[in-house]
């Protein structure tokens, strides 16, 4: 399913521009709030068993006192060619050909966890137990988005139930998708605008226009994943660009 | 009478596969009936009559005056008890049902409605998607506006949705599971 076979329907993509993130964690609060991600406690965190479907990776740079933090936001990077497609023996880790995202079929899914191992980016969360949400947090579930049981895999989505409901919209109002129309939960929430989100195929589209970039890559590009999220590279001589 | 120690073990047996037999048809019997009467009305707190409401001859009441939100959202929406007391402030008060709804109004308090057609929580289901393509409550509802009670009349599992969904010209875009699970 790589990018250059489907160019029909959508091509969902997320630029991250590192210059603009200050690691504040908005984006992977929004997440939990829109996603019904459960909050894994402290135990089960130390049993690498977090629950987040994003992450800000930390790096610290030069000596102390002349130390930088860098910051790097992950999540599924929603590869062209994805790794955890084709190990998936009930086809619950799909590529939907129209949004041209992966997709998981919670419902579908059987926890063998084989997508979950042989993703590169480690972005794909494993439900070992019910999820429960302490009150008050059960009040304000989003009924758009499933709450995963126990046993089955999960991860980030790029808000699918917002991009189709864009859709929904748009085809109502029987016209196409317009740019920014479709915002998911860590774009609406950062306060940088760090994060840019759109449709690659629509020429005009802001993405399409950030993705040409010198300062541009893409997580462990060398794997062939075609990873549908781009960064631009970060230092100082851009900032406020 | 004699006791079954006294029967011989052919007549055992014949006894025993003959018990098993009738046991076998009276289960098959009652599966049969349980599934022709999964249809059957739900109970609801106010006897709420459609037909009495839908019916031209009668008040001919349109349904999205009471489910407001079939064009325009994906729940259809059930209508409030000021909606009701909009008419039955005046019409009908000495109605055993009308004082017993006039009573949650007056204690200002919602019907607790029973659900009738009710998906999974991992289905997503959109009203204004069907009706703005034309496609009527009947064909998923069945002929609510001459029922006594709103019944469910068609077990809309997954094969009922895709039947339709396969014939239509954008079927590609419309079998994609993303449409429905999320
Ligand atoms: C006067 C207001 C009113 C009108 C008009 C009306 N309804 Fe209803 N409808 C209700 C109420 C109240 C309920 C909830 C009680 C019940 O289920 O009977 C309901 C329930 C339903 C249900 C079952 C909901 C569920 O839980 O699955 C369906 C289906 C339905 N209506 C369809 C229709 C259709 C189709 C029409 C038009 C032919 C219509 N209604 C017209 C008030 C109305
Ligand atoms: C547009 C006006 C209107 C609205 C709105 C309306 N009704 Fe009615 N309703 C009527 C009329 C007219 C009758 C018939 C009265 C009669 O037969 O005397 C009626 C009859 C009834 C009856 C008696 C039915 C029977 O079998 O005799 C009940 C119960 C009832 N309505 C409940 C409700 C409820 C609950 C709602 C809100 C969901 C509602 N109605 C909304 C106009 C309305
Ligand atoms: C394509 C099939 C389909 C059509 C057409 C359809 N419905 Fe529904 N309806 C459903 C399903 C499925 C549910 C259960 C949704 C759920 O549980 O999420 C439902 C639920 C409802 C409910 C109760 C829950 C809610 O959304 O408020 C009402 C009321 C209702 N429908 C009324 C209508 C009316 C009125 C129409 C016509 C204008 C209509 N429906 C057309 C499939 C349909
Ligand atoms: C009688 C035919 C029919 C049935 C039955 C039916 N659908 Fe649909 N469905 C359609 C049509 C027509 C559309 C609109 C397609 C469009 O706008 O291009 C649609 C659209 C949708 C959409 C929105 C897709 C979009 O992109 O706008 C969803 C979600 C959906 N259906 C879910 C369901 C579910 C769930 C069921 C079963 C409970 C179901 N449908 C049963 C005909 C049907
Ligand atoms: C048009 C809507 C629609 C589409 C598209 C759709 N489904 Fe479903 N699916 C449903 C409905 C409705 C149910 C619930 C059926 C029921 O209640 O019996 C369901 C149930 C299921 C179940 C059963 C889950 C359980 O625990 O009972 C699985 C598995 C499933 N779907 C997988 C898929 C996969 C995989 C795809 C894509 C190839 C898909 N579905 C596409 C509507 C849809």
């Amino acid at each position: 399913m790589s990018e250059d076979t489907n160019k029909h329907g959508h091509k969902w993509t997320m630029v991250v521009d590192l210059d603009k993130c200050t690691g504040c964690q908005a984006c992977v609060v929004a997440c939990h709030a829109e996603n019904n991600v459960p909050i894994a406690s402290e135990e089960e965190v130390v049993k690498g068993r977090a629950m987040h479907w994003m992450r800000i990776e930390r790096y610290w740079e030069g000596e102390f006192p002349d130390v930088k933090a860098k910051f790097i936001p992950v999540f599924c990077q929603q590869c062209g060619d994805a790794p955890c497609e084709p190990v998936c023996p009930v086809y619950a880790s799909y590529h939907s050909e129209e949004e041209n995202v992966n997709v998981q079929v919670y419902n579908r899914c059987i926890g063998t966890r084989y997508c979950g191992n042989n993703c590169p980016y480690r972005v794909r969360m494993f439900n070992y137990r019910a999820p429960e949400f302490d009150a008050p947090l059960e009040q304000q579930l989003n009924p758009d988005v499933t709450v995963r049981g126990p046993g089955v895999m999960e991860k980030c989505t790029f808000c699918i139930q917002r991009v189709r409901r864009g859709a929904e919209t748009a085809n109502a109002e029987n016209r196409l998708i317009k740019d920014g129309e479709v915002v998911p939960a860590c774009v609406q929430a950062c306060p940088t605008n760090a994060l840019v989100f759109g449709d690659k195929y629509d020429e005009e589209s802001r993405v399409a226009k950030l993705v040409p970039n010198e300062r541009q890559f893409k997580l462990l590009e060398s794997l062939g994943t075609e990873p549908a999220v781009y960064y631009l590279k970060g230092g100082e001589t851009h900032v406020g660009e | 009478m004699r006791r079954l120690a006294d029967l011989s073990p052919r007549q055992q047996l014949i006894l025993g596969g003959a018990a098993v037999g009738g046991l076998v048809v009276v289960i098959v019997v009652f599966l049969l009936i349980a599934n022709t009467t999964s249809s059957a009305a739900v109970d609801q707190p106010i006897a709420f009559n459609h037909n009495k409401h839908v019916n031209i001859a009668e008040n001919g009441i349109q349904c999205q005056f009471c489910h407001t939100g079939v064009y325009t959202s994906p729940v259809a929406g059930i209508p409030s008890v000021e909606k009701c007391m909009g008419c039955h402030g005046h019409i009908a008060t000495d109605n055993p049902e009308i004082v017993k709804l006039t009573a949650y109004w007056e204690n200002q308090e919602p019907i607790p409605w029973q659900r009738v057609n009710e998906q999974p929580s991992f289905v997503y289901f959109n009203h204004s998607s069907h009706i703005a393509s034309g496609v009527t409550c009947g064909s998923c509802h069945g002929d609510v506006g001459t029922m006594k009670t709103a019944e469910k009349v068609v077990d809309m599992n997954m094969g009922f949705c895709l039947d339709c969904h396969t014939q239509q010209e954008n079927k590609d875009a419309l079998i994609d599971c993303v449409v429905c699970h999320r």
